[in-house]
């Protein structure tokens, strides 16, 4: 090994301590500074896409039209789920990762740190553009988040305003995956094998892969939506000679792995968590790995199970049925996995742990709706169905939302040194899991009773079903109200919060004191556990 | 160097710093490509 070259400048700089004032937080390059700033840019956005989802769910609350107008409607089905995908559930999961990742391979901080602020400070501006079409002429984007043309061709303004938004967006992605993938090549603990890396950071070190893969896609898909909308060309309209499916394939050729950058992370949240409430070691950790990793190859090859309604051939529909239902092998690994790790360990039920158990049975709930709708026959009836609202609520919501907001329990004695109150926390998950279910079960039903997606208004038959969900979405938005509550109480004060915080936990996180100092692992952690 | 080595200063060491910005540039260009890819798909489709 070559002796490492260092100069005499460089010896004091981990020594630092944060700047002052707004400066620390604007031209920070320290990676839990960052983390911070991305975990508070996710609930901001969570509020924003969840007043906008309790748009929908008021005009949805009975039949007819009652506040907003067929278009305005449309602009709030599209812009809750950018904001929710581009600017909630992503930068939250980033910011587990910049908060965590550092601290469990025992390195001092990400690889890139100057990249990493870049990252971070590109979203609000992106956010902000995205939001800001609401106000213009013609309103935001009303075509869906998948941006299907040539619907939304017809968008007025808002289009490129919305297309720039998504690649910065994009690019701040790519920008933090890079330093992601580096970080965990480079700076682990100089004998943490990457086999003995922590689950979290392993579902972390595939979505980087995923998210380079697949969000160039995305930017090239609406990049030719652009050129065809302002500079004449004529890649999806069908007028010019273009092919309106082909911006589905595209699409979808990044929307189908976009679904497990999403839940990726929050599987290796779920695998942190059950493995220490459980007081055993993680069931089957190296297949676990790999199982994950099956799970992101085979979401290349999968894409048109989104489209089968287009017309495909007989082999391709038979393809993609099969393929995606191999996922379900892989996906199954894991869940038997987590039950045989709780199976005779020494549960106790925490908040962080209710939210884990919670997260087991309800994304189960939505994976099998999916195999559901990965068969093809069945898939005619049920595609722009409600029951297809209704699975990939289950999927985000009690799926990714719930490990996010599971993980923020689990590490926030560790961000800032206080435990946060556990009755509080027990409340927040109770009235979260009743209410979520009270919002999402009732869509299967008027789903497969024939309700279609993205509506303002619906036959009366569907009306009691809608009002159950209407009332469970506007309890379940009041519920993170004091999710929000928690974690401003806890970051003021509670009882201090020991380095090891929970009942031997298993990672190199817990062996830095509480809160973890600015800097971390100045030197190399001897032993890894 | 003796004792135990800072992990900071190792990881600025010269030879890490390359393979840090080699492995960055790397994993750039594959985005890249696969941004002008897919765009020259479209281009070839049309």
């Amino acid at each position: 090994m070559s002796e490492a070259v260092i100069t005499a400048d460089h010896a004091d700089h981990d020594h630092h301590g944060p700047a002052t004032g707004i400066a620390r937080w604007l031209f920070t390059t320290n990676h839990k500074d960052i983390g911070t700033l991305y975990l508070c840019f996710a609930l901001l956005m969570l509020f924003v896409g969840g007043a906008m989802s309790l748009v929908i769910r008021a005009e949805l609350f009975q039949p007819g039209l009652q506040f907003v107008n067929p278009d305005f409607f449309n602009q709030m089905t599209t812009m809750h789920a950018l904001i929710m995908v581009f600017g909630m559930i992503m930068p939250a999961f980033v910011g587990f990762a910049n908060w965590m990742i550092p601290m469990m391979i025992g390195a001092p901080d990400m690889a890139l740190p100057r990249l990493n602020n870049w990252s971070f400070w590109i979203l609000p501006f992106a956010g902000t553009m995205l939001l800001s079409t609401l106000f213009m002429e013609g309103g935001g984007p009303a075509s869906g988040w998948t941006l299907y043309p040539p619907l939304s061709l017809q968008t007025g303004n808002a289009l490129p305003f919305t297309i720039f938004s998504i690649h910065l967006l994009g690019i701040s992605s790519i920008m933090g995956a890079i330093n992601i993938i580096v970080t965990i090549l480079n700076m682990r603990a100089p004998n943490m094998t990457l086999l003995e890396m922590p689950l979290f950071v392993w579902t972390w070190l595939i979505t980087a892969y995923l998210l380079i893969a697949v969000m160039p896609v995305l930017a090239g898909g609406v990049t030719m939506l652009l050129t065809d909308s302002f500079f004449g060309t004529s890649f999806f309209q069908a007028a010019g000679g273009g092919d309106p499916v082909l911006f589905q394939h595209i699409f979808w050729f990044f929307g189908h792995p976009e679904v497990y950058i999403i839940i990726l992370p929050a599987f290796g949240i779920i695998s942190q968590i059950i493995p220490t409430f459980s007081r055993k070691p993680l069931f089957g950790h190296d297949s676990m790995v790999y199982a994950t990793a099956s799970i992101a190859f085979l979401s290349f090859i999968v894409w048109a199970h989104h489209m089968f309604t287009v017309g495909m051939p007989l082999a391709g529909q038979l393809f993609f049925m099969m393929s995606t239902m191999l996922i379900a092998v892989p996906t199954a690994v894991k869940v038997f996995n987590w039950t045989a790790t709780m199976w005779r360990g020494s549960l106790t039920f925490e908040t962080p742990m209710l939210f884990a158990v919670a997260f087991l049975f309800l994304f189960t709930i939505g994976g099998f709706s999916g195999l559901m709708l990965a068969i093809v026959p069945a898939d005619f009836q049920y595609h722009d169905s409600y029951f297809v609202v209704a699975h990939f609520h289950y999927v985000l919501v009690p799926g990714a939302l719930f490990a996010a907001i599971g993980g923020a329990y689990y590490w926030m004695p560790k961000w800032t040194g206080n435990m946060y109150d556990e009755t509080l926390g027990k409340i927040h998950f109770w009235m979260s899991a009743i209410f979520v279910n009270l919002t999402f079960f009732p869509q299967h039903f008027v789903g497969l009773a024939g309700m279609p997606r993205r509506i303002p208004d619906y036959a009366t038959q569907f009306a009691d079903f809608n009002m159950i969900s209407s009332i469970g979405a506007f309890g379940f938005g009041f519920s993170q109200l004091l999710f929000a509550y928690v974690v401003f109480k806890c970051v003021r004060g509670g009882a201090k919060a020991t380095a090891e915080v929970w009942d031997n936990p298993p990672g190199l996180e817990w062996t830095v004191p509480s809160p973890a100092p600015y800097h971390t692992f100045d030197k190399p952690p001897v032993e890894i556990r | 160097m003796s004792g135990v080595e800072s992990n900071t200063e190792a990881r600025a060491s010269a030879p890490n710093r390359a393979r840090i910005v080699r492995t960055a540039l790397i994993l750039a260009a594959v985005a890249v490509s696969f941004y002008v890819g897919f765009i020259a798909l479209g281009v070839l489709r049309g």
